[in-house]
């Protein structure tokens, strides 16, 4: 969201109680990212494999193929499933740091209305 | 002089004494921003994407550390075969290589040691070794840019790279926390330094729109970034990070703090060590201002470092030490000038001073109130006993005279409170001179009780005097054009993460 932007309002899903819950952005795909490749959640792990013999340092003979002793897939599901929830519970904080300010900016009235009354 | 010269010379110390204040305004109206950041923030353009990410870490001698966080890197809640770590090893003189190397031969295919022969030019020319080799390679999507000492919580990395699906968005950078145990009055002071200027000025800059250092321990970049910046992390300056930085928004792309995507870091448990770290930092915001100085105050669309906003963000900062040594100097001046208009410009600024340490310091705890659990003390002490008696002097004069009194008196000295005019003064040099004291409490940490001594200068000069004293003397330094050696921290491997 870029300033001056309006904010959208989170929907509604039904399934979730009534919770909100963030849009997913329209037509991302990691082509358009820059991100040829990557791996979108629900999509696969990418599969690319490590072309020893193109990097420089003798050091990567090292080399060979990724060791996944977790399934992507696994990691995957379980971050789809919990996007949503962390993209809104990081809303949630945000705005309560809202009333936090409101709550600090109180101390600071108390202060003054402390140092008029009493101390004047 | 003229009656009209004198009037004319009274208001510019009085307005020189207020100047003092800028710095802790700003830094209220930075931290007012923090309330509106909820209304910018970026995650409706992310999305759960996972680039293939080089995960690179220069290291030198850093054995005590590096097999640990290569370790905890493998835990992290993303894709295994998405991930790569590649530490290069700056010609380490201890067991660094060997560790890297157990590490490779443990994790086939996702960590590789990568060699310099002759090292010791730096951070950024280590960096640039690593980035060569992991962009002659098209694997990499994203770089992770780290320190050896870094602890990462398993979902931050995939919390930052969320940002990278919005094409607009260049870098990522995550709220690092100190996390040395068991800690020292030193780190719980950091503790809560960090929670002032980490997790609350980078909210307000991700409001303004300006990033002002992606910290160096954790830098996500696209690859396309690091290609926009020239595939190189600058080697000119003491701040690399800060430089990719500016570099990165200068190129068009936003840089993004997540202040959710959590990593712990090892920092300085002694002032010499904070002191080394502090003045390279503080030489190298310099440097970066000297750099971009057609930049400052003048806003173009789409690049928001010249806003008038971030302008005063960053001058407030650097030029504390200045303001504050002016502040103190015209309350002197205007003293045996003006007695009371000195009084009154005094009470002006100390009651400001409080108003903004109320604010802040409340805020800040309850930014973090997991930290702040921890750190309020030091949150409390941060700006110097003397500087809170002070404040609460400005705020109930009639109460804080009566407990000196009977305070002094029960220490056998009742006469020190009727001299008003030696109270006065040295409440006017405290600005500055809270700077000495600070200072002193380096000096003398390594002397005869120095254990008991430093310590205790810290909490009554203050973490915040000693943060200031460190940019007065990268100020000195760089006007003396000292030399621009890489001063390393050095790491012991004190870090954990809570649970």
């Amino acid at each position: 969201m870029t300033a001056g932007e309006p904010r959208r309002e989170p929907r509604r899903d039904p399934r979730a109680g009534g919770l909100p819950c963030r849009d997913r952005p329209p037509d991302v795909s990691p082509a358009d990212l820059g991100l040829a490749g990557a791996s979108p959640a629900g999509a696969g792990a990418g599969t690319a494999s490590l072309a020893g013999a193109s990097l420089a340092s003798p050091r990567l003979a090292n080399a060979s193929p990724a060791g996944a002793s977790v399934p992507a897939e696994v990691y995957e599901r379980a971050i789809v499933t919990s996007f949503e929830q962390e993209v809104n519970a990081a809303i949630g904080y945000e705005e309560g740091l809202a009333l936090k300010a409101v709550i600090a900016l109180a101390l600071v009235v108390m202060v003054i209305l402390a140092r008029v009354l009493f101390f004047g | 002089m003229t009656f009209s010269a004198l009037i004319g010379l009274k208001w510019l110390l009085v307005a020189l004494v207020m100047a003092g204040a800028v710095p802790l305004v700003v830094a209220s109206y930075q931290f007012l921003l923090i309330g509106v950041h909820f209304r910018r923030l970026h995650y409706d353009k992310c999305a759960p994407v996972f680039p293939r990410t080089a995960i690179l870490i220069p290291a030198w001698n850093e054995a005590a550390v590096i097999g640990a966080s290569i370790d905890r890197l493998m835990l992290l809640d993303y894709p295994r075969e998405s991930l790569r770590i590649f530490v290069v090893d700056d010609a380490s003189t201890d067991e660094t290589p060997q560790v890297i190397e157990g590490r490779a031969a443990a994790y086939p295919g996702s960590v590789f040691h990568l060699r310099r022969e002759v090292g010791g030019e730096g951070k950024s020319h280590t960096l640039n070794h690593g980035l060569e080799v992991i962009l002659a390679d098209d694997w990499m999507q994203a770089v992770l840019i780290m320190d050896s000492d870094v602890i990462y919580e398993p979902a931050s990395l995939r919390l930052m790279t969320r940002h990278l699906a919005d094409p607009q968005v260049g870098s990522v950078t995550a709220y690092i926390k100190e996390g040395s145990r068991p800690g020292n009055f030193l780190t719980r002071f950091i503790g809560y330094e960090y929670i002032t200027a980490q997790a609350a000025a980078r909210r307000s800059q991700n409001v303004i729109g300006a990033v002002a250092c992606l910290a160096g321990g954790a830098q996500l970049h696209s690859r396309r970034n690091i290609e926009l910046i020239g595939g190189r992390i600058d080697t000119a300056s003491l701040a690399e990070d800060t430089v990719t930085t500016f570099k990165t928004q200068l190129a068009g792309q936003r840089v993004i703090f997540e202040p959710h995507a959590t990593v712990w870091a090892e920092e300085p448990g002694s002032i010499a060590g904070l002191w080394k770290q502090r003045l390279r930092w503080g030489r190298g915001n310099i440097q970066v201002t000297r750099r971009f100085r057609r930049l400052w105050f003048r806003p173009t669309r789409g690049n928001r470092l010249g806003s008038v906003s971030f302008g005063l963000f960053w001058f407030s900062l650097l030029l504390q030490p200045a303001l504050m040594i002016c502040a103190s100097a015209s309350l002197v001046t205007l003293f045996f000038i003006d007695h009371t208009l000195a009084w009154r410009a005094f009470h002006a600024l100390w009651i400001t001073n409080l108003l903004v340490y109320v604010f802040i310091t409340s805020y800040s705890l309850m930014i973090d109130p997991r930290t702040g659990r921890h750190v309020w003390r030091e949150g409390v002490m941060f700006p110097g006993a003397i500087s809170v008696i002070i404040m609460l002097a400005a705020i109930m004069p009639v109460p804080l005279r009566y407990i000196a009194y009977h305070l002094l008196a029960f220490l056998g000295a009742p006469a020190l409170l009727h001299d008003g005019a030696a109270v006065e003064l040295f409440s006017y040099l405290w600005l500055a001179g809270s700077m000495g004291v600070a200072y002193l409490a380096k000096v003398t940490e390594t002397r005869f009780a120095g254990r008991f001594l430093s310590p205790l200068l810290t909490y009554v000069g203050g973490y915040g005097p000693l943060l200031c004293a460190v940019t007065f003397a990268a100020f000195v330094k760089e006007i003396r054009g000292a030399d621009s050696t890489w001063d390393k921290t050095e790491k012991s491997g004190k870090v954990v993460m809570p649970a």
